[in-house]
């Protein structure tokens, strides 16, 4: 049965996440598989993503951020997204079987999405057979177990990060732990770039409107998931972000993503980025490649690796 | 036991991995590995290019320099760097008449050691280590880490493609951002708490100090799973490296690193090279490509070569 190799590399994920931490005297321990924090309220809007983002919406008109001594809103910093989980978009349903894993249960959690109203991918229906736990997460390894970067909007729920934005205006650095990845949004105008450039987290480029950052991405592969379940887009997506900040300690992150080969309208997710403020916080390596144990047994039992396979040559 | 024949194709792939996608640019170019070598200037600030010449040069030119400074007050190190002098086939150098010089798949090319100290200019081993570095069991019967997409480790990072540093205000650490392999190093400045030696990272963990106009790193906590060059130069989890950054006119850093490892040499030695500043208008550093598109990594798995990890020391 091909199905039980998707939840394995789910596990194979969870423990990747467990870095050791910097100030540890003990052998680190061992992975615990907590559920990701689910908090009641998040400056002062409720913690549920569709009602999170309509609060937020009002809040950010109504707040004044901190400013860079340029004069641009500040968003630097250690962040740490809320309100989220690695195994769907779409959410997990309290009776989702999935919950009920010994080997690796998916917890309950509401959808990140949350346009359209049915917090649902608007899926192409051939798409929708290879995302959405169809054959990307029957039959394929998920490209974060195999150490790839998890994408954009991925890192960005995955978890702490840390925004910069240099004096000299023309980019803006975002550093994940996930994966000790770090993305350039390169501010203003930058010459376009042809469609025969193709990365893994895209080619991003920012700009301000109001106090919000916005940053669109284009030129990516499409060997990245959404996701543990398989969710999907390709080479033609264009993603675009918006962190607007609803209190000093808080930003609204939303992602729009658009790809007319594979859906069938854009879509939009939302959660929090809260500021972590632990003092001597810093990013540290994280481990993957190394100590790695089952992706070779994951691989025997027939699951292969994606590089986008499932839509690039259907 | 690898085939020799096999070890080129190794080297070419680490060699074609740099060649990441210019965002700018809309043909490909730079494709031939054998042509693509950065070129060495004939001075650099007014020193000379070959690297012990340099590194004594640099010393006398750092004290007369006064860097710019951060709004802080610091040395302003901020900017994007591209190494010089250097190459990345072997630390110890590549004399002009080394039979890989004129290999017909992948020539290395002829360079001067990098290593400033000893002065015999060679990696100061332990006999056993010796045989397990430079070109003996890594070379041989290992693939280089660097070409199954892990990190160059370091001090190889700050020697390939561009890189970028970046000083953020608050002052409790300096970033060091790189082309190769896109990875991200967060050097934290003054006292943090000891870290255990059970704590094994790639890059290692780096603590920063200001001495005088120099940025001064230290870095432990490596997991030795990195290579210093192509051929295999090693230390192990219990090197000690120590990089000293000084600027000796406004585009040049003096780089020197120093590393130590009592298990695997007899002494500290040293590298050295240039650091220097790419001007380009609107340059950015680009995500390189490595795992994608690599398509000979199976047939050298298949054909004996094996993933390192630190196999040949840690289990000797």
């Amino acid at each position: 049965m091909q199905h039980g190799t998707g939840r394995l590399a789910a596990f194979a994920v969870a423990m990747i996440g467990a870095a050791p931490p910097a100030t540890a005297q003990a052998p680190p321990p061992p992975p615990e598989l907590t559920p990701p924090i689910r908090v009641e309220s998040l400056a002062g809007c409720p913690g549920e993503n569709l009602a999170f983002h309509t609060c937020a919406l009002q809040k950010a008109t109504t707040f004044t951020p901190p400013r860079t001594p340029s004069g641009r809103p500040d968003f630097q910093g250690y962040w740490r997204s809320r309100m989220t989980q690695a195994f769907s978009v779409e959410g997990v349903a309290d009776d989702d079987p999935l919950t009920k894993d010994l080997i690796m249960p998916w917890f309950p959690s509401p959808a990140e999405i949350v346009d359209p109203a049915d917090r649902r991918i608007p899926y192409q229906p051939w798409a929708a057979a290879i995302g959405r736990r169809g054959v990307n997460f029957d039959e394929y390894i998920d490209p974060r177990t195999t150490c790839s970067t998890a994408g954009v909007p991925r890192l960005a729920l995955q978890d702490a990060s840390q925004i910069l934005q240099p004096p000299t205006e023309d980019h803006i650095l975002w550093l994940h732990d996930d994966h000790h990845q770090f993305r350039v949004i390169a501010m203003g105008q930058p010459p376009p770039v042809g469609r025969n450039v193709q990365t893994w987290n895209g080619l991003a480029r920012g700009r301000w409107e109001g106090n919000t950052l916005v940053i669109e991405t284009a030129n990516f592969n499409g060997y990245t998931w959404l996701d543990d379940a398989g969710n999907f887009y390709t080479d033609s997506a264009r993603v675009t972000e918006r962190l607007t900040m609803i209190d000093p300690d808080t930003i609204h992150y939303r992602a729009t993503i658009e790809d007319p080969t594979a859906y069938t309208r854009p879509w939009t997710v939302a959660w929090a980025l809260i500021r972590e403020k632990e003092p001597g916080f810093e990013l540290i390596e994280e481990s993957c490649r190394e100590g790695e144990r089952s992706l070779d047994r994951i691989r025997e039992q027939g699951t292969k690796d994606y590089f986008g396979a499932p839509w690039r040559f259907r | 036991m690898m085939p020799r024949r096999l070890l080129p194709i190794v080297i070419l792939l680490a060699a074609l991995i740099p060649t990441a996608p210019d965002a700018a640019a809309q043909t490909p170019e730079r494709l031939n590995p054998t042509t693509d070598v950065p070129p060495r200037p004939a001075t650099i600030a007014g020193c000379p290019t070959e690297n012990l010449a340099f590194h004594t040069c640099a010393l006398q030119k750092a004290k007369a320099f006064t860097p710019p400074r951060t709004p802080g007050g610091r040395p302003n190190l901020q900017g994007y760097w591209r190494s010089r002098m250097t190459q990345a086939w072997s630390v110890e150098g590549v004399p002009v008449n080394d039979p890989l010089a004129n290999d017909v798949f992948q020539a290395w090319e002829p360079s001067a050691p990098e290593v400033v100290d000893p002065a015999d200019r060679k990696i100061p081993y332990q006999p056993w280590a010796a045989a397990i570095g430079r070109r003996g069991v890594n070379f041989k019967e290992y693939i280089d880490p660097r070409t199954t997409c892990a990190t160059g480790g370091v001090p190889r990072l700050a020697l390939q493609d561009a890189s970028q540093i970046l000083q953020p205000p608050t002052d409790d650490h300096v970033l060091w951002l790189h082309d190769d392999h896109h990875q991200f190093r967060v050097i934290a400045m003054g006292q943090r708490p000891p870290v255990g030696r059970n704590v094994q990272t790639w890059n290692g963990l780096s603590t920063g100090r200001w001495d005088g106009n120099t940025l001064v790193i230290e870095s432990a906590n490596f997991n030795g799973y990195t290579w210093m060059d192509d051929a295999g130069d090693f230390y192990t989890d219990n090197a000690r490296i120590t990089e000293r950054l000084t600027l000796i006119d406004p585009n040049t850093i003096h780089y020197q690193a120093t590393i130590e490892d009592p298990t695997v040499y007899t002494r500290p030695w040293t590298v050295a090279w240039a650091l220097i500043r790419d001007t380009e208008p609107g340059f950015e550093l680009i995500e390189e490509s490595c795992r994608e598109g690599e398509r000979s990594l199976d047939r050298i798995r298949e054909q004996g070569a094996k993933d390192y990890f630190g196999a040949p020391w840690r289990f000797r």
